[in-house]
């Protein structure tokens, strides 16, 4: 079956070329452009990533953050930002996220890491 | 705004004649009802015409959206082929130009690595290049100041012959997107352009240069070339850079700085050596403290609370005045950071009532 | 007697003349210098370069102040909003100036507050603080909330001024709906500007009838009411004419208190808000400037047209009436306590331009207004009243009122055009027809009845009363 990946935006041209990238790798994408519909998507469907921005309309990156680990913990998520400020990284793995990439991202690397981390959450439930 | 003088001029109820004064008005009256008028057009003009050109913008960015992303990942798209056929349908005014520009802008900035060059192949295709250059060799300063920051946000390069004027322009503006552009696609020396400064850096123009730094393939610059510049925003932006690059090579300088004549100097100084974590400044800050000013001593305190000891912290106390209450704040905060258990004296001070009475 | 008329007519027709000549010009140049200074404004901002900034640790860190007075029922939302600001470093400071509603107690059970153990210096006298609360959770670790003892606005801000940890401080009204990029916006004059900066401020708009959803403008609409549209043709001028064209000569006098961005040093070398007056925002920035003048400093104040800011106003007439008669006893007591930079060469354009303007464009003009009127009324009882001439002199000036309004309506097109349908260009155009008929009087009587209520309150109190927070009127364009 098709891994599931929430991708949360409000750059409409990010979202296209993540979609765009995401869906040749093949997987499922959805999208939200904005943190309250992001929250409402988490709460309807199951998915295996979640590749979100930390500013956001309607509900900040770190509160969107805050609200998985607490309700989806087994969920891993990657940021994909701009900033590039030390204190800002440390501050979102200090929160649980599984990998940081700072825009202006290489969509191959993304795609990449995307593997990489959706692969550590499934030998995560092996193991368990 | 609305004069009440004109009420009274009923005084000339029993005047039969029209004075002069009223004559003036009635030509005012039909002098400011044609402006009105006039703007009304000109305001209903302009709302049709900006909403037409948003629709096409939209329309357009969708269009360019999807077409730039076939190109980069769709390995069955005809790049060649396509590319042409794009240009012939949807570039056809300036406007439409224009809009795509922006466009590979908004994918330049949030897409680097392989993609770049073919960001940058997708530009050149649409014909885009010649549309800036002319843009360049007009008169507006602004066209050509964006032109050039088009140039190098897709790391493109142009004859120097067009970059030379910009960079003597009297508008700062443009000499700003000079300065980048020589930055960004200079292979040695990016920095050579301070050389040529006639205006102090801007915290602007520091956070761009640092921003473009970050992208520079080459060797990173010896940042202490200009830590004698004229400007000391050029020194302070180079100390700055020393901590963020770890240049401890120039350790010594910015330790012979700590005395420099510039308290902003002075200040940097203590800002990179403490982000470098250099403690062979408590020493001397130490020393220092007694002749510095209010902020300065901020600074020191801080530094005190980043890398010192208690002990530091004693060696300064006497040299507290008891009557600047800021630093006798700063003091107990850092007192208390070194041992939770302090005392507050209450000196226009607040605190959450947790640690008073403790001693 | 006919001889006397003669005099008084030719007096009268000067006095008219020198007065239609001083405001022809004031209005051409405001509207020539906001002109040039628009344009360039959206010739420098054209670049959309905002990643450098948005990365770099060298950006200067900002505090945002927000009082709250009895917030009760929206606080939570608009401190959620805050938070989403796109800025890289930013703390959100929210101080319940001794709310009687639950205020703190909602903001404590949703954002997981405890008391932070923390000293503070005074650097502003302020009524006590009982506490100031962190988040224990790490989403929300840029928020500070102090609960203090009711002092009103100026003293809420000056209590948060004393707490705040970063150099910058924007103040902001709590009900205010900010953009994103607000403080991106706002703190780029400080960065690029050779001169010191000691302030910007940003424009405010009319929020009515916007959807508004989690304290965000979805939709941007034109106001149902008459009232509300009104004030925005009075917002257009105040802002895109007035404090545009001042901007450019350098003459700003007031930044709203509802949105504005200071250097937190100068503010507290100046004394902070000054708690003794209601046009405690624009006593602050003149005090800062006066200051910088007497230091000799070179220093600039700045001016970000981008619709930044939205803000509700009021849809009635009786909280209207209380919001002008607050604002022009804050601009007289403003005008008072600094009289001595008024035709001032020392203060430069300060005192031979911006304070002179105020005292006769806003504190002098309604009062000669409603003069005039009481003498219309006078001579109309009396018959005295030539109709036809009358209706010259209303035609020269009704025009005049509808001509500038249609600029100030040109300027909103040419610069950031938020109503995007015809129909409510229209609608506007229509409300620029009626409102020196409907809406002016009204505003005229209120600044004339704040007047009355100065001199009435200074002889019985001897001091201003201090008006709520809760005051849904705010914002002085």
């Amino acid at each position: 079956m098709k891994k599931k990946i929430l991708v949360i935006e409000d750059n409409p041209m990010v979202v296209k070329s993540l979609e765009f990238k995401l869906l040749k790798e093949g997987y499922d994408v959805s999208i939200a452009i904005d943190g309250r519909s992001a929250m409402e998507q988490l709460e309807a469907n199951n998915f295996d990533l979640i590749l979100t921005d930390l500013m956001l309309p309607f509900v900040s990156g770190s509160q969107l953050i805050e609200h998985i680990k607490k309700n989806h913990p087994n969920i891993p998520i990657i940021v994909l930002s701009t900033a590039t400020q030390e204190d800002i990284i440390t501050d979102a793995f200090n929160m649980g996220v599984d990998d940081f990439i700072t825009k202006p991202f290489s969509p191959n690397e993304l795609a990449l890491r995307v593997k990489r981390s959706i692969g550590s959450f499934k030998n995560q439930f092996s193991h368990k | 705004m609305v004069s009440p003088f004109f009420l009274k001029m009923n005084l000339a109820s029993d005047i039969h004649e029209l004075p002069p004064i009223l004559e003036i008005n009635l030509v005012l009256t039909i002098i400011f009802f044609v402006f009105t008028l006039l703007l009304i057009s000109l305001i209903l003009y302009l709302r049709v015409h900006k909403n037409i050109a948003n629709r096409r913008r939209e329309e357009l960015d969708l269009l360019l959206i999807d077409f730039i992303n076939n190109y980069l990942f769709n390995e069955e798209f005809d790049n060649s082929k396509e590319i042409k056929a794009f240009k012939k349908k949807h570039l056809k005014t300036n406007f439409d130009k224009r809009v795509a520009v922006s466009q590979i802008l908004v994918f330049a900035e949030n897409l680097k690595g392989e993609t770049s060059s073919v960001i940058q192949e997708v530009f050149l295709g649409l014909g885009l290049y010649d549309f800036l250059i002319s843009d360049l060799k007009k008169k507006a300063w602004f066209k050509k100041a964006k032109a050039l920051f088009v140039f190098y946000q897709l790391n493109i390069k142009i004859p120097m012959s067009l970059v030379e004027p910009a960079i003597n322009s009297n508008r700062n503006e443009l000499r700003q997107q000079a300065f980048l552009y020589l930055l960004h696609n200079s292979t040695e020396n990016p920095l050579g352009f301070l050389g040529k400064l006639i205006t102090p850096l801007t915290l602007w123009e520091q956070i761009y240069i640092e921003n473009a730094l970050k992208g520079y393939p080459g060797e990173t610059p010896d940042f202490s070339r200009w830590i004698y510049h004229e400007f000391s925003s050029v020194a302070i932006f180079c100390m700055k850079m020393m901590a963020d690059y770890n240049q401890f090579e120039h350790i010594p300088i910015l330790l012979k700085f700590l005395n420099h004549e510039k308290p902003e100097i002075r200040q940097q100084a203590i800002l990179s050596l403490r982000q470098m974590e250099i403690s062979e400044i408590l020493q001397i800050l130490i020393e220092n403290f007694p002749k510095e000013n209010t902020l300065l001593k901020q600074e020191i305190l801080k530094t005190i609370g980043k890398m010192g000891l208690e002990k530091h912290l004693q060696a300064i106390a006497p040299y507290i005045n008891k009557e600047n209450g800021i630093l006798t704040v700063e003091h107990q905060r850092l007192a208390r950071y070194f041992n939770p258990k302090t005392s507050i004296t209450e000196n226009n001070i607040f605190t959450n009532n947790v640690q008073r009475g403790h001693s | 007697m006919n001889i006397n008329f003669f005099e008084i007519i030719d007096i009268a027709s000067l006095l008219f003349l020198a007065y239609g000549l001083i405001i022809l010009t004031g209005y051409v140049f405001l509207a020539i210098f906001s002109l040039f200074e628009l344009r360039d404004y959206k010739r420098k901002h054209n670049f959309k370069d905002e990643v450098a900034l948005l990365q770099s640790a060298h950006l200067p860190k900002i505090s945002v102040l927000a009082p709250a007075y009895n917030e009760e029922a929206n606080v939570i939302e608009n401190v959620k909003s805050l938070l989403t600001l796109d800025y890289p470093s930013f703390e959100i400071v929210i101080i319940n100036d001794g709310s009687s509603d639950n205020t703190l107690q909602a903001l404590i059970s949703t954002f997981d507050l405890y008391l932070d153990d923390m000293i503070y210096f005074n650097h502003i006298p302020a009524k006590k603080v009982r506490g100031v609360y962190s988040s224990r959770n790490k989403a929300y670790k840029n928020l500070k909330i102090i609960d203090k003892e009711n002092g009103g606005k100026a003293d809420a801000l000056n209590t948060g001024i004393n707490c705040c940890n970063h150099d910058m401080v924007c103040c902001i009204d709590v009900d205010c709906i900010l953009e994103r990029d607000a403080l991106l916006k706002l703190v780029k004059p400080f960065l690029n500007n050779t001169k010191k900066v000691i302030a910007s401020g940003g424009i405010i708009r009319v929020a009515n009838s916007c959807i508004i959803e989690d304290g965000r403008i979805i939709e941007v609409r034109l106001p149902d009411t008459f009232i509300a549209r009104a004030q925005i043709l009075e917002y257009f001028r105040a802002f895109l004419m007035g404090r545009m064209a001042w901007s450019r000569v350098d003459g700003l006098l007031l930044i709203s208190g509802a949105f504005g961005m200071f250097d937190k040093k100068i503010v507290i070398e100046a004394g902070g808000y000054n708690h003794n007056t209601v046009g405690e925002d624009m006593e602050l920035l003149v005090r800062m400037r006066r200051l910088m003048r007497e230091r000799k400093i070179p220093y600039t104040v700045s001016f970000v047209p981008d619709p930044l800011c939205w803000t509700e106003v009021p849809q009635s007439w009786k909280v209207l009436h209380r919001q002008r008669n607050r604002w022009t006893r804050g601009t007289i007591e403003t005008l008072g306590l600094h009289k001595k930079m008024i035709f001032n060469p020392r203060y430069g354009i300060l005192g031979l331009l911006s304070t002179p303007y105020w005292m006769f464009f806003e504190w002098f003009a309604p009062i000669i207004e409603f003069l005039g009127i009481i003498f219309l009324i006078f001579m109309v009882v009396f018959g005295q009243l030539n109709w036809y001439v009358f209706l010259i002199f209303f035609g020269v000036i009704y025009s005049f009122s509808i001509l500038f309004s249609i600029t100030a309506l040109f300027f909103e097109e040419f610069s950031f055009q938020q109503y995007k349908k015809p129909k409510y260009m229209i609608r506007l155009l229509r409300t620029a027809l009626l409102e020196p008929i409907l809406y002016h009087p009204f505003v005229m009587w209120a600044a004339v009845k704040g007047n009355i209520d100065l001199i009435r309150g200074k002889t019985t109190w001897g001091k201003m009363t201090r008006t709520g927070l809760s005051n849904p009127t705010k914002t002085k364009p």
